[in-house]
């Protein structure tokens, strides 16, 4: 089929694609392009979590941030009771400190807790620690069972937030390091424990650390469950536009 | 033929576009917009659908761009999406390769013999005459003529058969040719 036609548009081809599209054409693919940008390709969906990581950093923060400033806040504000108790330490300590304190000024508080944890009598597993100190009051005896109780649902969500080390090291990392702040605090209050002779208080501390454990473990994995739930979304979405 | 190419080289630029790059997309649009452009207006024949084609191709092809598999060069996989897009663009203005059997020189000799004698061949003259041909007319002649396709891979992308690309192709041009000749009396 080749004539003097052809070989003429062989020779002036280019000079045949003279016409330009408006050049505001390009903005409307980019922006169709950043519309569609999730389902683009798998590539990019895995950069999603990134973005996400982004994202809930601050709110994590946040979570930290009130939770550590509430620790600070009960540690600092209790320091005239322990302050005596600190001077106290050098005697030896009396097994029955927690008797004899009639006077106490958080009365209340203490015995909500201990008609809190007084329901929870029938899953009694007293840890180890209990067995050991024959000196405990049945008080105290009462707030061992409640922080084995949260010691355990401390743990359980740990293992939960385990799970996410493979998929989302990185946020893994952030988080672990979070509740390992709160943990370390608990840690110190534990080996105040045995030299303090208001043992009370040092133990309400060391719950009320372990509830903002559970507090902060439980905001983690939502915000887990949230980042999970809209990679599936962005996942189905990519799949039915194939 | 660049579709036959027997090893295509890994492109740095689509390369770059499947690692993300955003910069990427808009070099490859610079690269071939206006090529793509061109190729599509030739067919549909009106600069408002050229465009759409071209955005709805661009689009495309960059969502797709991860599936690219270098079967071909990264231009002829945009033409051919473009070539695509552009004949649908045309099917829906109801416009059918059929109606071209039904046109005034249907009638005409199926031989290979063009009186190409006095006409003097001008860029812009055979452009101008190219717009007045019929759209199956225009589209079969453009494939082969300015996308360089065979008639077998032309026959593929219109879904005809390959005895039809030929006459079609052969009546598209002596129309063509007349129209020539008319710009040239005028």
């Amino acid at each position: 089929m080749s004539s003097e036609l052809e070989k003429f548009v062989n020779d002036h081809r280019d000079e045949f694609d003279d016409e330009v599209p408006a050049p505001a054409l390009w903005n409307k693919i980019r922006d169709r392009m950043d519309s569609v940008e999730g389902k683009k390709d798998m590539k990019q969906v895995s950069r999603v979590p990134f973005l996400y990581i982004k994202r809930w950093l601050p709110a994590a923060a946040a979570v930290v941030l009130v939770c550590g400033s509430g620790i600070l806040y009960y540690i600092l504000h209790h320091p005239k009771q322990e302050l005596p108790v600190a001077i106290n330490h050098h005697q030896p300590t009396a097994p029955d400190t927690g008797k004899q304190r009639p006077d106490s000024p958080r009365e209340d508080g203490t015995a909500g807790q201990t008609e809190l944890s007084q329901t929870r009598t029938d899953q009694i597993k007293k840890s180890g620690e209990a067995k050991s100190e024959p000196s405990l009051t049945p008080e105290e005896a009462d707030y061992n069972e409640e922080m084995y109780h949260y010691t355990r649902l401390v743990e359980i969500k740990q293992n939960e937030l385990k799970s996410l080390q493979k998929d989302e090291p990185l946020l893994y990392k952030q988080f672990s390091g979070d509740v390992n702040r709160l943990d370390s605090v608990y840690h110190l209050l534990k080996t105040q424990l045995p030299k303090n002779s208001n043992r009370e208080q040092v133990i309400e501390a060391m719950i009320s650390n372990l509830q903002l454990q559970i507090g902060l473990l439980n905001k983690q994995l939502d915000i887990i469950k949230q980042i999970k739930h809209s990679k599936k979304s962005a996942y189905e979405k990519a799949y039915k536009s194939v | 033929m660049l579709e036959l190419t027997a090893l295509i080289q890994r492109d740095e630029l689509v390369e770059r576009c499947r690692k993300g790059d955003p910069r990427g997309f808009s070099e490859l649009y610079e690269k071939y917009s206006k090529a793509m452009y061109n190729t599509s207006l030739r067919i549909v024949n009106n600069s408002g659908d050229a465009e759409d084609v071209l955005q709805e191709s661009f689009c495309d092809a960059f969502a797709a761009i991860g599936s690219f598999a270098y079967k071909s060069t990264f231009g002829a996989w945009l033409k051919r999406i473009v070539i695509n897009k552009s004949i649908n663009a045309l099917r829906k203005r109801k416009m059918t390769i059929i109606d071209m059997e039904k046109t005034t020189i249907g009638h005409l000799a199926d031989e290979e013999t063009y009186d190409e004698s006095g006409i003097g061949l001008k860029v812009e003259e055979i452009k101008k005459a190219v717009k007045e041909l019929p759209n199956g007319y225009r589209t079969v002649l453009t494939l082969h003529l300015f996308e360089g396709y065979d008639q077998e891979e032309i026959a593929e992308i219109l879904q005809v058969s390959h005895v039809t690309v030929r006459t079609q192709y052969m009546r598209a041009k002596q129309k063509l040719l007349q129209n020539l000749k008319k710009e040239g009396l005028s």
